[in-house]
């Protein structure tokens, strides 16, 4: 925010606007949480629309030659790829609170699934495309940097647009994450859980003023997919396989 | 209770844009930037509307770098420099002759400066360029703006900005050419004298002609609205003047790895536009006019990829095509591969219409 919108705003304002919303969200019922979510979904297509617009700048042969002998590359884009998976193990939380007789099939599992893929994939894809290969890596924001060099005529600046869908996708992911805190910690609590979810987002306000650094943030960017490998993938075939082993041995 | 009071207190908090609130009228609004110089030694020129005047202001400064020239210029406003509208770069052609991203990465660094903007070379110092739009009643960088785009539509200059300048600076595979400006004899005009040759980052020295630039977006099938071409076509001793409209262009190139040729084989679509003669309706004559355009055409792209190879300046992206599809043949000294190439094109026209005459 404050290298491409807001670059006089004290840091702090921002961050603090961000957990204050989010501590709204969770003082308030459950399914308000959620429901902001829910309200943001269109604009997804906004944003594809727009990203469209960099069609006729696209360079087709940059994305070959394709090389399927180099195992290194593939296997970092690999562990790069589990960003679009981030949250998954939410799945573990949520569960319990899902009608009992509800079963989720495959056909809904896939169009989620293709969502998903298909959203990651326009965006390496446009990416790749857009830029030159030696150009990629001095591009930290690659989405961004595409709206911005489209020209229309509604607006001077088309990535702020984005850049307030990206900063509403990531309250929600806040809130979100903040939501299942409460139901998995605080609300276990009987004493004082509004307190606890207040000096939660206390801290949620305060922790991230100390690595606000483009450093830190690289630091932060290229060290999370190993945090997601753990609680992305391990941690819930863990316990799935646990309480599939546990119910065997209870059955 | 609480809750009408977290709502205030947001509400206060959302005033946090007024930090970052940038009015036009406490800015001196720049729509045209010149520059020339080298490294340690630039010197630039920016020219912003007065509200007072309604005139084009143009001020001076001299500086280290590009954004130290900028600071300087801060010194001689009243009111800060603002690029945020910014429509045309001019850059002099002795500049250009040392690594061009050196002036531009301001330009990418900072996002409130527009990348889609246009960018021209001028014969000899910018100074006269943003000079001559002192008197223009619209904004100088508009001027430059629309010049560039009529000739883009004409295809006299390909469709580029900013954005696309960066990207290619970065891209070993394709070469940039810029739109390149003399000053008319009297020197009360700008004149559109063809594409500046770039080999990588910097300028060549040499300038593709009008019609040598058309042939060259031609080879690059990036014709645009329009693309003409006249010839003199001869017949019983009497000279007639044809034009042709270029509708559209089709092209297979075609590589040899082992012999390092390409067949670059194109059909061009035309529609005449200009043909006193008349009787085109007439086999002998519609042939041999059409044979007369071919052979035309297939000389100037010879003459084109000659001066291309000369020069050491791949435009056309056949590195792009090379290292998508022959990666074997693609090298990483491209320019010196693209010299030694044996590039054969064969032209084949067809005119497809000939206006409401025949």
């Amino acid at each position: 925010m404050a290298s491409w919108v807001l670059p006089q705003t004290p840091e702090w304002i921002v961050v603090v606007i961000i957990v204050a919303l989010s501590l709204y969200a969770n003082l308030s019922r459950p399914e308000t949480a959620i429901n902001i979510g829910v309200m943001l979904i269109p604009i997804i297509f906004l944003f594809v629309i727009f990203l469209m617009l960099a069609i006729p700048d696209l360079t087709w042969s940059n994305l070959f030659p394709i090389e399927w002998k180099n195992t290194k590359q593939i296997g970092a884009g690999l562990i790069h790829s589990i960003y679009a998976y981030f949250g998954i193990e939410m799945y573990l939380v949520y569960r319990p609170f899902l009608q009992k007789d509800l079963q989720v099939k495959g056909k809904p599992l896939l169009i989620y699934q293709l969502v998903i893929f298909v959203f990651y994939f326009v965006s390496v894809l446009f990416t790749q495309m857009f830029f030159s290969v030696d150009e990629i890596s001095l591009i930290p924001e690659p989405i961004m940097y595409i709206l911005k060099s489209q020209k229309v005529t509604f607006v001077k600046r088309l990535d702020i647009f984005f850049l307030y869908i990206w900063l509403s996708w990531s309250i929600v992911t806040i809130m979100i994450f903040g939501l299942s805190f409460r139901i998995l910690h605080f609300i276990k609590q009987k004493k004082h859980p509004t307190r606890s979810i207040i000096v939660y987002h206390i801290l949620l306000a305060i922790l991230p003023l100390f690595v606000i650094h483009f450093r830190s943030i690289e630091f932060i960017k290229n060290s999370l997919h190993y945090v997601f490998i753990f609680f992305t993938f391990l941690l819930p075939i863990v316990i799935i396989c646990w309480n599939k082993w546990r119910g065997k041995s209870v059955s | 209770m609480y809750r009408k009071g977290l709502m205030i207190v947001m509400a206060v908090l959302l005033l946090a844009g007024c930090w970052d609130e940038r009015l036009y009228k406490n800015s001196s609004v720049v729509t045209l930037v010149g520059i020339e110089g080298y490294v340690g030694a630039y010197k630039g020129y920016y020219a912003y509307p007065t509200t007072a005047a309604q005139e084009t202001e143009i001020i001076e400064a001299e500086g280290i770098s590009p954004r130290e020239v900028r600071t300087k210029a801060n010194l001689k406003v009243e009111q800060t420099l603002d690029l945020s509208e910014l429509s045309t770069i001019l850059v002099s052609d002795q500049t250009a002759r040392e690594p061009i991203y050196d002036l531009l990465d301001i330009y990418f660094r900072n996002p409130q400066n527009p990348i889609s903007i246009k960018m021209a070379i001028t014969e000899g110092d910018v100074k006269p360029f943003v000079d001559l739009t002192k008197d223009i009643a619209s904004s100088a960088g508009g001027y430059y703006q629309r010049f560039i785009e009529s000739s883009e539509d004409n295809t006299y200059f390909p469709k580029v900005d900013l954005q696309v300048v960066g990207s290619m600076l970065f891209d070993q595979t394709i070469d940039i050419a810029l739109p390149y400006f003399q000053l008319s004899e009297d020197k009360k005009h700008a004149v559109a004298s063809g594409l500046a040759l770039f080999s990588g980052p910097t300028y060549t020295g040499t300038v593709l002609t009008p019609p040598q630039s058309l042939m060259m977006l031609l080879l690059m099938n990036q014709n645009s609205k329009a693309a003409r071409m006249s010839y003199l076509w001869k017949n019983d001793g009497k000279v007639n003047p044809i034009t042709v409209d270029v509708l559209k262009v089709k092209r297979k190139w075609t590589v040899n790895e082992e012999l390092r040729t390409i067949d670059m084989a194109y059909t061009i679509e035309v529609e005449v536009e200009e043909f006193a003669n008349d009787h085109l309706y007439k086999k002998e004559f519609f042939q041999d006019v059409q044979q007369m355009i071919e052979e035309k055409v297939q000389a100037e792209f010879e003459d084109v990829l000659r001066i291309l190879q000369n020069q050491k300046s791949d435009t056309l992206g056949i590195g792009r095509h090379i290292r998508a599809y022959h990666p074997k043949m693609f090298k990483g000294d491209w320019h010196t591969e693209f010299a030694s190439l044996l590039l054969k094109p064969k032209v084949q026209v067809k005119i497809i219409r000939t206006g409401v005459l025949r």
